[in-house]
């Protein structure tokens, strides 16, 4: 069945009913600046079962999840969503964007995507959480591995 | 409430919830809100969304976020836990090592959210001390705080007007510009940074040339995004861009009388020092 391994990871999504209209394409930033990006030619091949294809092109890690193309769609196609249940796939594979292996790998270190390295100010002083006033955030790093261990995230976090 | 890597935003949001005495707390083991592993794994999001919900409705608070990433990521995970029993059950199991448990019965509220239900313009116009009278700003909203619909903070998310009933409150007006609701291009930056600072540069360059005083944000990312880059954009589109931008927290809190550096501005990295001389203000 076409797009049944998409819908097994997000339900909501419909390829299966775009009839054209390119309203997504009207929205889409991304297909501002690259001439062959078009949300509706990525639903249409990922429908048809192109998933390979696309997931090697690594045209999936382009758009932005700026959403206009799942709001404007008439048809409640969903373009964004069916990207994410790309990723999704390419991350079962391996296959996951190296800036999203980073992104998750600090999650487990820091709990969350940025490391705390301070903030230099206007007057060149590098200036902390604690130099501020805030409270620094306290979060165990054998906790995060365990709730992605257990939600079976796909990727190698390492030590 | 949700703190934020920009330490400027929740500098001035802090103090905005303070002086018009919103309770709040900041709970040193809430993580991530997971919407960077939704691309990866839902069930590790919606594990770390759940997770960030669970505390809050421990300690039986409304959650505030300073980020549109996280306004989406939790109220987006809330509903999709609450309508799909199979990963209601999935999180919950994970969660109870930590006698942690997920039923949604909190709201997920954004700060602007906040400042216009609960605040208010009128207590605010009560307090001001500085007008920002000639000052002609431009608003970004963002993308996850106007889409979809029916998370958003703006009744009419097509043609907001919460942001700028708050800045018309403060004396500034804010006119529409045709690139107003161009995303900030974020997550463009992992695939392709030149691509991303090509859009961003059109909306800079837009707003440069329509002699907008600054470019007012309400996510750390946008904000981000337009501000750390400019002297990189400047090359790339080979005009000089020189944008002061502001989040709406550090405007709203300089209308208040609240010295600049309370407010974190010498921790902004555009020009702000440009905006400030128009309201009084000789240095930081």
């Amino acid at each position: 069945m076409l797009g049944t391994e998409l819908k097994k990871l997000i339900s909501w999504i419909q390829p299966e009913v775009c009839f054209g209209c390119n309203k997504c394409v009207s929205g889409c930033p991304v297909a501002e600046i690259h001439n062959e990006y078009r949300p509706n030619r990525i639903v249409r091949l990922a429908y048809l079962g192109f998933v390979d294809e696309l997931i090697e092109s690594g045209v999936i890690w382009y758009c932005t999840q700026c959403l206009k193309c799942s709001e404007r769609c008439p048809m409640e196609v969903y373009p964004a969503s069916v990207i994410v249940a790309l990723r999704n796939i390419a991350s079962k594979r391996g296959m996951t964007h190296e800036a999203w292996v980073k992104m998750a790998k600090n999650v487990s270190i820091y709990g969350k995507i940025l490391p705390d390295m301070g903030v230099m100010s206007k007057d060149r002083k590098l200036l902390k959480r604690e130099d501020l006033g805030l409270v620094a955030p306290a979060i165990s790093r054998d906790l995060i591995r365990r709730l992605f261990k257990e939600s079976k995230l796909p990727i190698d976090i390492g030590e | 409430m949700v703190w934020s890597s920009q330490y400027q935003y929740e500098i001035s949001a802090r103090k905005i919830l303070d002086t018009f005495g919103v309770d709040y707390k900041t709970f040193p083991e809430q993580q991530c809100c997971g919407k960077p592993l939704m691309c990866v794994n839902i069930d590790t999001w919606l594990t770390l969304a759940a997770r960030v919900i669970a505390i809050a409705e421990r300690e039986k608070k409304d959650i505030i976020t300073l980020c549109n990433g996280c306004y989406l990521s939790l109220n987006e995970a809330r509903k999709i836990l609450l309508e799909t029993p199979e990963k209601l059950e999935l999180v919950n199991n994970i969660l109870s090592k930590e006698n942690l448990k997920f039923t949604g019965n909190i709201r997920i509220r954004h700060i602007v959210s906040v400042i216009w239900e609960d605040i208010g313009v009128d207590r605010i116009s009560d307090r001001i001390k500085i007008r920002l009278d000639n000052l002609k700003l431009a608003v970004h909203y963002g993308c996850h705080v106007l889409r979809p619909k029916e998370f958003a903070i703006d009744s009419n998310p097509e043609r907001p007007h919460i942001v700028e009933d708050i800045i018309q409150t403060l004396g500034a007006e804010s006119p529409y510009y045709p690139e107003k609701f161009d995303c900030c291009m974020i997550l463009l930056s992992n695939a392709d940074v030149k691509g991303a600072d090509i859009i961003r540069g059109k909306k800079l360059l837009a707003i440069q040339r329509r002699k907008f005083d600054a470019l007012v944000t309400i996510c750390p990312l946008c904000q981000q995004s337009y501000e750390t880059r400019q002297k990189r954009i400047s090359k790339l589109i080979k005009e000089k861009i020189s944008v002061p931008v502001i989040y709406l927290t550090q405007l709203i809190g300089l209308a208040l009388g609240i010295p600049p550096k309370e407010l974190g501005l010498h921790l902004n990295t555009s020009p702000v020092e440009v905006i400030l001389k128009k309201i009084g203000y000789e240095h930081i």
